[in-house]
C-alpha cells in the first residue's frame, strides 16, 4: 500500500507556502506609533504575565500551522490516496495445456498430451519448491481452470492427483479453444497478477507469440499423420459413388493406400436377400498438408494433382449397403482419423396400405410425392400396397393404413391410420375411431373455402397449409368427436381435418372427398399427405455421420430410445432427444416402435477434420497480458486531510486568539 | 500654538473661584488669604490676656468691666501668597499632542488667574531640561498676568524635563509662603518625588496636576507596534520600544497606570500634597469646578 497523489498538479498549491513566507518576509514587523511617552509601557512590562515556555514558540507554532494548512490544502487538491496494488507474485505460474484431439498424436506410445502433463508436473514441483502458486487451465472446447494451488502439502497432492486424472482421461477429442483459455487465464489470474507467468503447452505452432507468453511445443519432429478427412456416398444412376477426402500432414511425401470395405452390399431386406462384402482400394500420393480427393465410381474420371478416381467394376458396384469402412493403412502418429464409416445405406421402409372402394389417382400421386420427400428428408421409404377394388382391407402388418370412403369395421392396431372421407353413406364408421358422422353437408353446387381449426396454429401437420386456398362443395358432417383430436381445418364449426397422436392411437381424419374439392390441383394435396405421415413418423436422425461435439437430434417412433455408447446404455425418454457425442467412433441407437417393431440406427462420430493437421501453424496468439495492469485499490484520504485541515484551522484560530490576549 | 481656550469668557467664569490655600502659610503682608496668625484686619478672631509689652490701646475695656482682667482683642490676618506653577514643557506634554499642551497651559493659566485674582504673587516656571525658566518674573495683578499668558503661545514643548532638577534648582522657592503646582504627565524617569519633598521641605503647599490624554489612559492600538517616544532623539533611542500589544499587554498597561497613579496618590497623601489626574478630554472648567474643588484647592 503506497501513498499517492492522484492529481499531482494539485501540489502547485504549495506555491502558497512560498507566498506565505514572502508575506512574512516583506510585511512590516512593527508599525511605528508615536506616543507621548513610553514610560507607562515600560512599567507595564513588569505587570505582564510571565509567559509559559510553550507560549514563546506560539509565533512559530502559528507559522507552522499556516504552513501545514497550506500544505493540507495543496494535498487536498492533489487528491491524496492510499493506493494498494493487488498481489503481483512472479512465482505465480499459469499452465495452459492444449486438450485438443491432435494432442493424441503419439511417439513411442506417449501422446503429446501425456508429454505436456509430465512437463507440467516437473515444472509445478519447481514452483512449489519456491512457494509459488500454480494454476492449470485445460484448454478443450470449453476451457476450465483447476483451482490455483499453493505449495501446502494437501493442495499439492490434490493438484498432482488432478494431473493423474487428466493423464488417465486423456485429451478431449474436440478442437481446443486456446483463445478462450487465454481469456480465462487473463480473467482469473493475470488481471490480478500481471506478473504471473503463462506457459502454453500445445502442438500448434504460432507465427507470432506475445513476448510474455511462453509456448512449449510438445510435438515430436518425427510425427506425421495420414487422415481420412471426410467421406460420403451418393446414389448415381442407381449405384453409390464414394467421395473420400484424404490428407497427409507432417510428411514430405507419402503413398497412402485408401481402402474401402462395403458390408451388406446390394442386400434387399424386403426380399430377404443378404448382402455381400465388397473391398477395393486406391493408392494416393500425398504430400504435406495437401488434401486429395478420391472418387470411387463406375467408369472413373480424369485425374489431376489433387483428384484421383477409382473405376469401380461391375462386380464392385453396390446400390445398398449396411456400412462402408474407408481407411488408410499407415503407421502414422495419429490413428483416430485413419478410418471413416458410412452408415445408412439401407433406408427404413414404411409399409403403407391404401384401401378405397374407388381408388383415385390424386391420393396415389400425393403418396408418391410424399414418399419422395420422406426418402430425402426423413430417410425412409414408403412401400405402398394398394388393395384392389372389392377386396377386403388388411388390418395388420402395415405401418400406415389409409382408408378412403369405405371404412373398415374396426381400426387396425399396429399402425397409424388415415381416414379419407369417412362418409356415412358408404358404411358405418368404426366405433373405435373416436368420432361420429351421421350426415353430409347440403350440396348446393357452390364452393366454399376452409378455415383454420382451433388447433391449426403452429401444428406440424398444417405448417405448410393455407386453408383459404382449399375449396369444398361437400363434406361429411362430424357430429361428435373425442376431445383428444386436434382440429386443424374446419368449415362453419364443422371439423374437416382432425388428427390424434398418442400412445393409444395415431389417426388422421379428413372429412371430405378430394372429388368435391380443388385439393388435387393444389400443392396442399401433397403437403397434407407429407405433413400427416411426418407427424406420425418423423425423421429419426438427420444423418449418419457427425463430428465430435456436433449436436444432433434424435426422434423415436416409439416411447423410448436407447443409445449404446461403448458398452454404456443411456435411455432418452424425452423426444426429440438432443445428443452430443464427445468421443469418435460408431454408435448404435435402438428403439422399439409403438407397434413392436425394432429399429436400429448407426452413426459414425468422426474427429474434427482440422485436428488431423497435427502440424498446424496458426498466425498469431492473442496477448492475454494486454490490458492487465495490477488492480489498484484506491483508498481516498480526502476526508482525513479535510479533517486535518479543519483541525489545523481551529488550532491556528486558537493560537491567534491566545496571541491577542 | 493657538490657545483658543484662553479668552475672556474663560477667565470670567473663573472669577467666582479662588484658591483655597492652607492657613498655616506665612505669606506676605497684604493679600486675601486668611492665615492662622493674628493680624490687623477688622475681623475679630479671639481674646487673650494682656501681657507685658502689649499695646494697651488694644485692651478690651468692656471685658475688663465684666471680669476685671485685661484682655486683648485679636483680629484675623490675611496674607499674600506666592503661587508657583511649574509647567512641564517636555516633548511628552505636547510635541505630538497639542491638545495635551493646550490643556496644560489652560490649567496653568486658570490656576495663575485664580492666584492673581487673590492678589497673590504668581510665578510661571517652564521646566525644560534641568532648568525651570521664569520668563515673566513675579506676576502681580491681572494686567501682568494677561501680558504673561499672551506669551504662552510661544512655549515650545520639546526635549526632556528633569522635574527634580528644575524644581530644586529654582532660585525663588521661598519658604512657607504659598502654593507650588507642578503640571506634568509625570511620565518621566526623573525623580519628581525629590522635587515634591523639596517643596514640602520649603513648607509650601504642593499640588500635582497630572495631565494625561485619553490615549494614555486607555490605549486602543494593538499588534506589533514600535512605540516612538515623543522625547526620543532618534529611532534607536532607548525610550522607544517594540511591543506586541495584546489584550494581556493592554491589561498590564492599565494595571501599571493604576499602580502608578496610586503610588503618586499615596506619596502625595503622606506629604499632604494635592494630586489630581486630569484627562485632556475633560473640559477644563469641569476640572476646575469639580476636581480642584473636591480636592480643596479651590473654594
Amino acid at each position: 500500500m503506497t501513498f499517492e497523489l492522484l492529481v499531482p498538479l494539485g501540489l502547485l498549491g504549495l506555491i502558497g507556502i512560498a507566498v506565505l513566507i514572502l508575506i512574512y518576509v516583506i510585511r512590516p514587523n512593527y508599525q511605528a506609533k508615536h506616543v507621548t511617552s513610553t514610560y507607562i509601557w515600560k512599567l507595564s512590562l513588569n505587570y505582564k504575565r510571565k509567559r509559559p515556555p510553550v507560549n514563546k514558540i506560539r509565533n512559530i507554532l502559528i507559522f507552522i500551522c499556516q504552513l501545514l494548512i497550506l500544505a493540507s490544502m495543496a494535498f487536498l487538491m492533489a487528491w491524496p490516496s492510499l493506493v494498494e496494488q493487488t498481489l503481483t507474485d512472479e512465482n505465480d505460474v499459469v499452465y495452459i495445456v492444449d486438450s485438443s484431439a491432435s494432442m493424441y498424436a503419439e511417439t513411442d506410445g506417449v501422446t503429446r498430451f501425456d508429454r505436456a502433463l509430465q512437463d507440467i508436473r516437473g515444472r509445478a514441483e519447481n514452483v512449489f519448491s519456491t512457494d509459488g502458486k500454480v494454476t492449470l487451465i485445460v484448454a478443450d472446447e470449453k476451457p476450465h481452470a483447476i483451482e490455483p494451488t499453493r505449495a501446502d502439502a494437501s493442495r499439492r497432492m490434490r493438484f498432482l492427483a488432478e494431473l493423474d486424472t487428466l493423464e488417465e482421461e486423456g485429451a478431449s477429442y474436440h478442437t481446443s479453444d486456446i483463445e478462450a483459455a487465454l481469456a480465462l487465464a487473463k480473467e482469473t489470474i493475470l488481471k490480478t497478477n500481471p506478473n504471473a507467468r503463462l506457459i502454453l503447452f500445445t502442438d500448434t505452432e504460432y507465427s507470432y507469440i506475445p513476448s510474455r507468453v511462453q509456448v512449449e511445443l510438445v510435438r515430436d519432429p518425427g510425427e506425421w499423420n495420414a487422415a481420412i478427412l471426410d467421406a460420403k456416398a451418393e446414389l448415381q444412376d442407381g449405384f453409390y459413388t464414394l467421395t473420400v477426402q484424404v490428407a497427409c500432414y507432417g510428411a514430405v511425401s507419402q503413398d497412402l493406400e485408401v481402402e474401402v470395405s462395403v458390408d451388406g452390399a446390394n442386400s434387399i431386406p424386403a426380399s430377404e436377400i443378404a448382402g455381400e462384402t465388397i473391398e477395393f482400394s486406391k493408392r494416393v500420393e500425398c504430400s504435406d498438408s495437401d488434401t486429395k480427393t478420391v472418387i470411387f465410381t463406375s467408369g472413373g474420371g480424369t485425374e489431376d494433382e489433387n483428384l484421383f478416381y477409382y473405376d469401380v467394376g461391375d462386380d464392385q458396384r453396390f446400390f445398398s449397403y449396411e456400412s462402408i469402412r474407408i481407411g488408410v493403412e499407415a503407421d502414422d502418429s495419429y490413428t483416430i482419423d485413419n478410418s471413416f464409416y458410412l452408415y445408412g445405406g439401407q433406408k427404413e421402409r414404411l409399409k403403407v396400405e391404401y384401401y378405397s372402394n374407388d381408388p383415385n389417382p390424386f391420393i396415389q400421386t400425393a403418396l408418391a410425392q410424399a414418399g419422395n420427400a420422406l426418402k430425402t428428408l426423413n430417410n425412409f421409404e414408403l412401400d405402398v400396397t394398394e388393395i384392389k377394388k372389392g377386396d377386403e382391407p388388411i388390418l395388420e402388418g402395415f405401418d400406415l393404413y389409409i382408408f378412403e370412403h369405405l371404412m373398415p369395421k374396426e381400426l387396425p392396431g399396429d399402425g397409424a391410420i388415415i381416414l379419407l372421407d369417412p362418409c356415412p353413406a358408404f358404411g358405418p364408421i368404426p366405433s373405435d375411431a373416436g368420432f361420429r358422422s351421421d350426415s353430409i353437408s347440403n350440396y348446393t353446387g357452390d364452393s366454399f373455402t376452409l378455415a383454420e381449426g382451433d388447433d391449426f396454429e403452429g401444428h406440424p401437420v398444417t405448417r405448410f397449409i393455407d386453408p383459404s386456398t382449399i375449396e369444398l362443395s361437400l363434406y361429411d358432417v362430424i357430429s361428435s368427436y373425442d376431445p383428444s383430436y386436434d382440429v386443424l381445418l374446419s368449415y362453419d364449426g364443422d371439423p374437416l381435418l382432425m388428427v390424434r397422436n398418442d400412445e393409444e392411437i395415431k389417426i388422421a381424419v379428413m372429412a371430405f372427398s378430394v372429388h368435391y374439392s380443388n385439393l388435387p390441383k393444389l400443392p396442399e394435396n401433397f403437403l397434407l399427405m407429407y405433413g400427416i405421415i411426418d407427424y406420425f413418423y418423423p425423421s429419426i436422425i438427420s444423418g449418419n455421420s457427425f463430428e465430435v461435439g456436433e449436436e444432433f437430434t434424435l426422434n423415436t417412433w416409439g416411447s423410448e430410445l436407447t443409445f449404446v455408447d461403448h458398452d454404456k446404455v443411456f435411455k432418452a425418454e424425452e423426444m426429440p432427444a438432443t445428443i452430443v457425442i464427445d468421443t469418435p467412433g460408431s454408435y448404435y441407437f435402438e428403439q422399439s416402435t409403438y407397434y413392436g417393431k425394432d429399429i436400429t440406427l448407426e452413426v459414425f462420430i468422426n474427429p474434427p477434420a482440422e485436428e488431423s493437421d497435427i502440424c498446424k501453424v496458426v498466425d498469431s496468439l492473442t496477448d492475454p497480458y494486454e490490458g492487465t495492469e495490477p488492480e489498484i485499490l484506491i483508498r481516498d484520504l480526502l476526508i482525513i486531510f479535510a479533517a486535518i485541515l479543519v483541525a489545523l484551522l481551529f488550532l491556528e484560530w486558537f493560537l491567534q486568539s491566545r496571541e491577542n490576549k | 500654538m493657538k490657545l483658543n481656550e484662553l479668552n475672556d469668557e474663560f477667565f470670567s467664569r473663573l472669577e467666582t473661584l479662588s484658591l483655597n490655600l492652607k492657613s498655616n502659610l506665612a505669606g506676605y503682608f497684604g493679600g486675601k488669604h486668611l492665615v492662622k496668625t493674628y493680624g490687623q484686619t477688622v475681623e475679630f478672631a479671639d481674646y487673650r490676656e494682656y501681657q507685658l509689652g502689649d499695646d494697651i490701646r488694644r485692651i478690651d475695656w468692656n471685658l475688663y468691666s465684666r471680669f476685671e482682667k485685661y484682655f486683648l482683642k485679636l483680629f484675623t490676618d490675611e496674607r499674600q501668597m506666592q503661587v508657583q506653577i511649574f509647567l512641564d514643557c517636555s516633548g511628552s506634554m505636547g510635541k505630538d499632542n497639542p491638545q495635551k499642551a493646550q490643556y496644560a497651559i489652560a490649567a496653568a493659566a486658570a490656576l495663575g488667574f485664580l492666584a492673581v485674582q487673590d492678589m497673590d504673587k504668581l510665578n510661571f516656571y517652564f521646566m525644560k531640561g534641568e532648568r525651570a525658566d521664569d520668563p515673566f518674573g513675579t506676576i502681580v495683578g491681572k494686567n501682568s498676568f494677561f501680558r504673561a499668558i499672551s506669551a504662552f503661545e510661544q512655549i515650545d514643548f520639546d526635549g526632556e524635563a528633569d522635574i527634580r532638577a528644575c524644581v530644586t534648582s529654582c532660585p525663588n522657592v521661598s519658604v512657607n509662603n504659598g502654593l507650588s503646582v507642578i503640571i506634568s504627565d509625570f511620565c518621566t524617569d526623573s525623580d519628581w518625588k525629590k522635587a515634591v519633598d523639596y517643596l514640602c521641605y520649603k513648607k509650601r503647599q504642593v499640588l500635582l496636576l497630572q495631565i494625561l490624554t485619553p490615549d494614555e489612559l486607555d490605549p486602543v492600538y494593538e499588534g506589533r507596534v514600535h512605540l516612538m517616544d515623543s522625547e526620543s532623539l532618534d529611532v534607536e533611542d532607548a525610550r522607544n520600544m517594540k511591543l506586541r500589544i495584546t489584550r494581556g499587554m493592554l491589561e498590564a498597561y492599565r494595571q501599571a497606570l493604576i499602580d502608578f497613579r496610586a503610588d503618586m496618590h499615596a506619596f502625595c497623601n503622606k506629604r499632604e500634597a494635592g494630586y489630581i489626574t486630569v484627562p485632556t478630554d475633560t473640559a477644563i472648567e469641569r476640572v476646575l469646578f469639580g476636581e480642584l474643588l473636591k480636592a480643596g484647592i479651590m473654594s
